[in-house]
């Protein structure tokens, strides 16, 4: 990001989520550094649900980990099934650490970021100022809604709207040539081998 | 098969921080370090806080590892200082460790005292790169090797 470039958040207003309050009052009073002066707190995803009932943001920054409800079902649920006028809000995850099981929960919960911890004001700034001028497109299907994931690694989608990519391999299925292996050579494929580390 | 739609959604946010006003990037960030600087003593005393509580939990005959766990992560979430990085490091190890190896009620205890020595190493010392990256490397080493 270049660093002259203006950037006015005085207008724009956050809905902060996190159960840790010292994380809680860093975030809020570094958000409020970076201009923005309308901060919505919560300190669980049910009151933050509550909160976005009655209300719309224009950012949402929520804590991944949290007992109960966590951070990525409650963007399931802003996702899903919140006020359909707030749907499509930026929203960034922040995490400490990813659990092994919750690392599929992370990709497909439908967050424009997942941010790691401990937060850097740099990350913060770069990541709002990313979702505000993204140009993703936004998915729904039956398994997934939220932002294209797909931007990262393989760039957008080269013709819309099918989406498919010029670099993209054909979806036929070839023709299988020669022997199909045998169970035992499969089997030893995938034995487990003592490492030398 | 389920029905894709695609479509795109422009941020109100997009608006907002194109209106007259506002500051560069460069104060904007100014003022968030200032913001930082100010809540680093805070942190260092949760940080010392999490240190004892981890190191009380570690001492039970059947420690809690969810505990630690929580703990651990919080106290990543603490490490914000310029200095912090790699205690933020030993943290995040502590909680991979935890999370590849615990088992309900058990842990891998000389794991977790070489976690517990490592934190102690890099926080409020003066520990030098060279043992911090050493410290880091052995830490790594022994969560992969400790990994099912």
């Amino acid at each position: 990001m270049n660093p002259s470039a203006k950037i006015n958040l005085e207008f724009a207003s956050a809905l902060t989520v996190d159960d840790n309050p010292q994380a809680l009052d860093l975030l809020c009073t570094i958000l409020a550094a970076l201009g923005i002066k309308d901060i919505t707190r919560c300190t669980s995803a049910a009151e933050a649900m509550d909160v976005y009932q009655r209300r719309r943001f224009d950012l949402v920054i929520t804590d991944g980990q949290m007992p109960e409800m966590d951070g990525y079902e409650l963007v399931q649920w802003i996702r899903r099934t919140g006020p359909p006028e707030g749907r499509h809000a930026p929203v960034l995850v922040f995490t400490a650490h990813s659990r092994r099981t919750q690392v599929m929960r992370a990709r497909d919960c439908g967050a424009n970021f997942i941010v790691s911890k401990p937060l850097s004001p740099k990350i913060l700034l770069e990541r709002i100022y990313w979702v505000a001028k993204a140009t993703r497109m936004f998915i729904e299907c039956d398994t997934y809604v939220g932002p294209d994931r797909r931007f990262k690694m393989q760039g957008p989608p080269a013709e819309f709207p099918d989406g498919r990519r010029r670099d993209d391999v054909a979806g036929d299925v070839k023709t299988v040539a020669g022997e199909n292996m045998s169970q035992e050579e499969l089997s030893a494929m995938i034995a487990p081998q003592k490492v030398s580390l | 098969m389920s029905v894709v739609r695609k479509y795109v959604v422009k941020s109100p946010l997009a608006d907002l921080i194109k209106r007259p006003g506002g500051i560069s990037a460069r104060e904007a960030l100014r003022r968030a370090d200032q913001v930082i600087e100010n809540a680093r003593e805070g942190c260092l005393n949760e940080i010392d806080r999490l240190l004892e509580c981890i190191r009380v939990e570690s001492q039970q005959p059947a420690p809690d590892t969810e505990l630690i766990y929580q703990y651990s992560a919080d106290m990543i979430a603490s490490c914000v200082g310029p200095g912090d990085g790699d205690l933020a490091q030993v943290a995040i190890s502590l909680c991979d460790l935890i999370d590849r190896t615990a088992v309900a009620g058990q842990v891998n205890r000389t794991a977790l005292d070489v976690h517990m020595s490592s934190m102690r190493a890099m926080h409020r010392t003066g520990a030098d790169a060279a043992t911090r990256r050493a410290l880091l490397g052995g830490l790594a080493q022994m969560v992969a090797k400790l990994d099912v």
